[in-house]
């Protein structure tokens, strides 16, 4: 499964305090065609989870070695993360849910678990393969949010195929794509979101309550934000859904990402700084829009 | 297409766009008689920039890759440019 494209790789976040234990998961959960993120303690796992929208799943031991030989914060984990996406798939993978360390409540805080230690390489593989479904489930229910959403944004601002005019410019790509599928000049009959992800762009949502680092009055994401990703050689690049002249490159998701929200944030705080500057009608749409999406 | 960061400043500082540099990227507003038009910006990832970014970065300009040229070899000038957008009905 090592060739999956990206529309058929759910992207996990793995949660593991040993490391030869994270590495062997991290492992093994590529092999069954997953994109595998690792943490080894609850704060990194919740600073992967806040800066990684993509994240579909999240596969948790609950023993993360912090505080006692009792610990149980791979429990708090799962249910900060319940609060905050409640959809999102969590998956406790422990040892806990064979020695009764937990009680029902704790186990209704999971979508599913597995004793760890007291299964077959066939029964694992089994799980991972029902985990990467439902992965995916939540992926295509997101996706369709995330679809929903710029749709709303493209019509409320009037932006309807800006996406597409601006990347067509940069990917001849997308052309051939359009005439593949028999589109017409602007890509109609073909979808421009569907367009986009067949020249390696997808669609995410960077979830509410998402902070701009390092801006001026502070800027937080009122709502959830649509951005295009897309990998180009060593960086990924993150573009703004529905004004793609605002884009930001990091060397991965999150640092892309977040520097998309830092640019937001300081152009709102340009706009705001200087308010009785005229502007063009295009940058009056462009300062409504952060306004609308930041806090 | 190639372009150095120290290229991106020299042709911003060119149009007289005022700008705003922060140690990750360089944003700024076209400005013409006292009125922004354009947003303009550079994220500063490499001291070369991969190909992408300077293509974006031309986009963001409003400029056909011919122009860009004309813009980069000097042969356009702020008052050229300005003339351009007004072709394209950029500015009024």
């Amino acid at each position: 499964m090592p060739g999956k494209a990206w529309g058929e790789k759910p992207v996990a976040l793995v949660v593991e305090d040993r490391e030869d234990l994270l590495e062997l998961r991290l492992e093994l959960l590529n092999q069954m065609g997953f994109h595998a993120i690792g943490a080894a303690t609850y704060a990194d796992a919740l600073r992967e989870f806040r800066s990684t929208p993509a994240i579909d799943i999240v596969i948790t031991d609950i023993d993360l070695g912090e505080s006692s030989p009792y610990d149980r914060s791979g429990l708090t984990l799962a249910r900060e993360i319940k609060k905050r996406r409640s959809g999102l798939p969590v998956v406790g993978y422990s040892a806990a849910f064979e020695e009764g360390d937990l009680n029902r409540a704790d186990w209704g805080v999971f979508d599913r678990h597995l004793s760890k230690g007291r299964s077959s390489t066939d029964q694992i593989r089994e799980r991972f393969g029902e985990w990467r479904r439902i992965a995916l489930d939540y992926r295509r229910g997101w996706l369709a949010l995330a679809r929903a959403e710029l749709k709303r944004l493209q019509t409320k601002y009037e932006i309807t195929d800006r996406d597409v005019a601006f990347f067509r410019d940069l990917l001849p790509e997308l052309e051939g794509a359009s005439h593949c599928a028999g589109g017409g000049e602007d890509g109609e009959g073909v979808g421009a979101d569907e367009l986009l992800q067949r020249a390696g762009y997808r669609l995410c949502l960077v979830p509410g309550e998402a902070v701009a680092d390092g801006v001026a009055p502070p800027a937080r994401t009122r709502e959830p934000v649509p951005v295009w990703l897309r990998q180009e050689g060593d960086l990924c690049v993150a573009e703004l859904a529905g004004y793609p002249c605002l884009y930001a490159a990091g060397d991965d998701e999150a640092g892309a990402t977040a520097a998309l929200l830092r640019l937001m944030g300081r152009y709102r705080a340009d706009f705001q700084s200087s308010p009785a500057v005229p502007l063009a009608p295009g940058l009056e749409r462009l300062r409504d829009f952060l306004d609308r999406l930041l806090g | 297409m190639q372009l150095t960061t120290e290229e991106v400043l020299h042709l911003l500082q060119e149009l007289d766009v005022e700008l705003k540099e922060e140690a990750d990227e360089v944003r700024g507003f076209l400005t013409i008689a006292g009125r922004r038009v354009l947003a303009v910006h550079c994220p500063l990832v490499r001291p070369t920039l991969p190909d992408g970014m300077a293509q974006r970065f031309r986009k963001a300009l409003k400029l056909s890759e011919a122009e860009f040229e004309d813009l980069r070899n000097g042969a356009l000038g702020r008052d050229d440019y300005l003339d351009l957008l007004r072709e394209k009905g950029e500015l009024r």
